[in-house]
């Protein structure tokens, strides 16, 4: 046993907080306030909005794009708003009549429909009034799930679904949060990476990593007929000493990139665990460690430039 | 503490990592994640500290006063403790919910250091029955700095006051533990002033302190106590756990360990029930791990009074920073 023996109180000098590395603004970088353009004839788009003048105006701290007569602009940081065909990372807070109630970081809770769901057993059938009253055998309060968005309401809520044989309720591993705008948009989210741990990147900042396959729950959300009619039990999921290493790595790295404001991605990811292998899992907890791993990643991703 | 809500899988990966000691962010069960200090956060005060690990975050400053002793022991000066949780730290603290984890700590704080060979109060005392000092410390548990209701002059303040508050700025699982090594610090810097002789009034001999700012003492808390909380989760003791290792953790037991690895309290938080054998482990990764920590507590002591020493004094009217 370690006894604490890493313990460490640093006493912080304010002037050393200064932090020296960031970036420069890219062009077209405006704050809210500021006047895009005054001449008319332009359509105003998301983050932007018309003042009394007629000019129009940023709302959010972003860049400006333009697409013809259309101006918007994308903000950097901010709340989670959800698109049709985002994954997200959620977890269930209400379950009501027909439907639960998802936390997934955004202003409104979301909504999953219970006709948005497999039901466990695989069957396709319209959903009954005994379907209504288990509901919370299926999912209950506290849960995490993985799915797509499917549609946007009027009010700006979410509408869930996990009618995929990769998404629905997640089995044991761990949550982290980082800040939405750090998660692109990429053709894929659920990722196995080769050290043998799933990690779902939620475009909501929620990210599940796990040492199951695509982080799910076994024997839940069957596509197809092929349940043998066992629920699943969880004390017979055995998770090995190193698997768990590997996760708290992935944990740490992410904690990294977010605080080093750097995209992630699955190739950012790799990059910065390839980087951690010098530290100690529990070392990579220091605030040192991580701004090194971060610096190394921001070094390595502009000379291979962002897309590798 | 705030108790977050888990799924029943999160709490099953947990609880079986720390049986495997690996928790979720790698540690071990007795390692600590790192910590640190600010000098000075308050301004109008003796000495003060703003002390963070993990997600606790908590200021600490003592005030020095001259007051009578407690008439059941004439020969020493008083420490009080004076706690404050304020809401914005956690939605639990809100209305009254504050003041019982308040007052708990309270009386943690004075248990530990009421043992005698930790702190020797017999130095706090001017003239035993009549005059000695009263140091109150403030914890501070927000992010609004309370009060502070009298700008007093640290050299000449003849009132007995009792503003300490210890106010706690954010809210982890590791609270008691941060609030008690930033109160061994805040002591360890705190300047007594000198005593240069009694002014006899009406008979009454009142203390004079000097007026030299930088002829004082410092209080010895080399065995000062600091407190180590034990949560448990599943069957095992974990030390400075994260709010998601507490919402999954039955009751803790904090104890209060000297550098030598002496235990000097227990207590009991929350709800749930030991074996002696549970108890007696948890004395001993107490004991081991409190050393540690408390040594290293001693040698940070030494570094911020050079630091204190070195740094220009600041003027009372400065704004308090923090």
């Amino acid at each position: 046993m370690s006894a604490g023996s890493g313990f460490d109180l640093k006493i912080r000098d304010g002037n050393n907080e200064k932090n020296t590395t960031l970036p420069t603004a890219p062009q077209n970088f405006v704050t809210p306030g500021t006047i895009i353009t005054r001449e008319p004839g332009f359509m105003r788009g998301h983050g932007t909005y018309v003042f009394k003048d007629g000019s129009l105006v940023a709302s959010v701290c972003g860049t400006v794009e333009r697409v013809n007569k259309l101006v918007t602009v994308k903000g950097v940081g901010g709340v989670y708003n959800g698109e049709v065909g985002d994954v997200v990372v959620g977890r269930i807070v209400k379950v009501m009549q027909k439907r639960w109630k998802v936390d997934i970081n955004a202003p409104l809770e979301g909504v999953l429909l219970l006709s948005s769901i497999n039901l466990p057993s695989g069957e396709l059938r319209r959903r009954s009034a005994e379907d209504e009253l288990a509901m919370r055998e299926i999912l209950k309060e506290g849960d995490m799930i993985s799915a797509e968005i499917q549609s946007v309401y009027n009010d700006g809520t979410l509408a869930l679904h996990t009618r995929s044989v990769k998404y629905g309720k997640l089995g044991p591993g761990t949550l982290i949060k980082v800040p939405a705008s750090l998660i692109k948009r990429r053709k894929a989210h659920i990722h196995n990476l080769p050290i043998g741990i799933s990690v779902i990147l939620g475009n909501n900042g929620y990210i599940w990593i796990s040492p199951l396959a695509n982080g799910r729950m076994p024997g839940t959300n069957m596509e197809q007929d092929e349940t043998d009619g066992q629920k699943p039990v969880l004390e017979e999921i055995k998770i090995t000493g190193t698997d768990r290493f590997a996760v708290a790595r992935i944990k740490n790295c992410v904690a990294a990139l977010s605080k080093a404001w750097l995209p992630i991605y699955d190739t950012s990811l790799m990059y910065s665990y390839d980087c951690s292998m010098k530290y100690e899992c529990k070392e990579l907890l220091k605030p040192e460690a991580l701004k090194e791993i971060g610096e190394l990643v921001r070094e390595q991703m502009s000379t291979e430039g962002y897309m590798a | 503490m705030a108790e977050i809500l888990l799924s029943e899988v999160e709490k099953y990966y947990l609880v079986m990592g720390v049986g495997q000691d690996v928790r979720v962010d790698g540690r071990s069960r007795s390692d600590y994640r790192q910590g640190d200090i600010d000098l000075n956060a308050v301004t109008n005060s003796h000495g003060s500290i703003r002390a963070r690990l993990g997600e606790t975050d908590v200021i600490v400053a003592t005030k020095v006063d001259l007051g009578t002793p407690d008439p059941d022991r004439p020969d020493r000066g008083t420490i009080k403790f004076l706690v404050d949780c304020s809401p914005t730290a956690s939605p639990d603290f809100e209305g009254r919910g504050g003041d019982e984890l308040a007052e708990k700590i309270c009386r943690i704080l004075s248990i530990a250091y009421d043992k005698s060979g930790t702190i020797d109060l017999k130095n706090l005392c001017i003239t035993p029955k009549k005059y000695c000092y009263v140091i109150d410390v403030d914890i501070l548990v927000t992010v609004k700095l309370v009060q502070n209701k009298k700008r007093c002059s640290w050299i000449l303040n003849y009132i007995i006051s009792k503003v300490s508050v210890i106010q706690v700025l954010q809210c982890g699982g590791n609270l008691i533990d941060v609030i008690s090594m930033a109160v061994k610090l805040c002591l360890g810097i705190c300047e007594l002033p000198r005593v240069t002789g009694l002014r006899y009034d009406l008979g009454q001999g009142v203390p004079v302190f000097s007026t030299d700012e930088f002829e004082f003492d410092y209080l010895d808390v080399k065995n000062s106590p600091v407190v180590v909380t034990l949560p448990r989760v599943g069957r095992y003791f974990v030390v400075d756990a994260s709010l998601e290792e507490e919402s999954c953790s039955k009751g803790k037991l904090a104890f209060g360990v000297t550098p030598d690895g002496c235990v000097t309290s227990i207590d009991k938080l929350g709800r749930g029930c030991y074996q002696v054998k549970s108890i007696q482990a948890a004395t001993a990764m107490a004991s081991t791990v409190g050393a540690n920590v408390n040594n290293t507590i001693n040698m940070r002591i030494d570094s911020l009074r050079e630091l204190k020493l070195r740094a220009d004094p600041k003027p009372l009217s400065m704004p308090m920073d923090i």
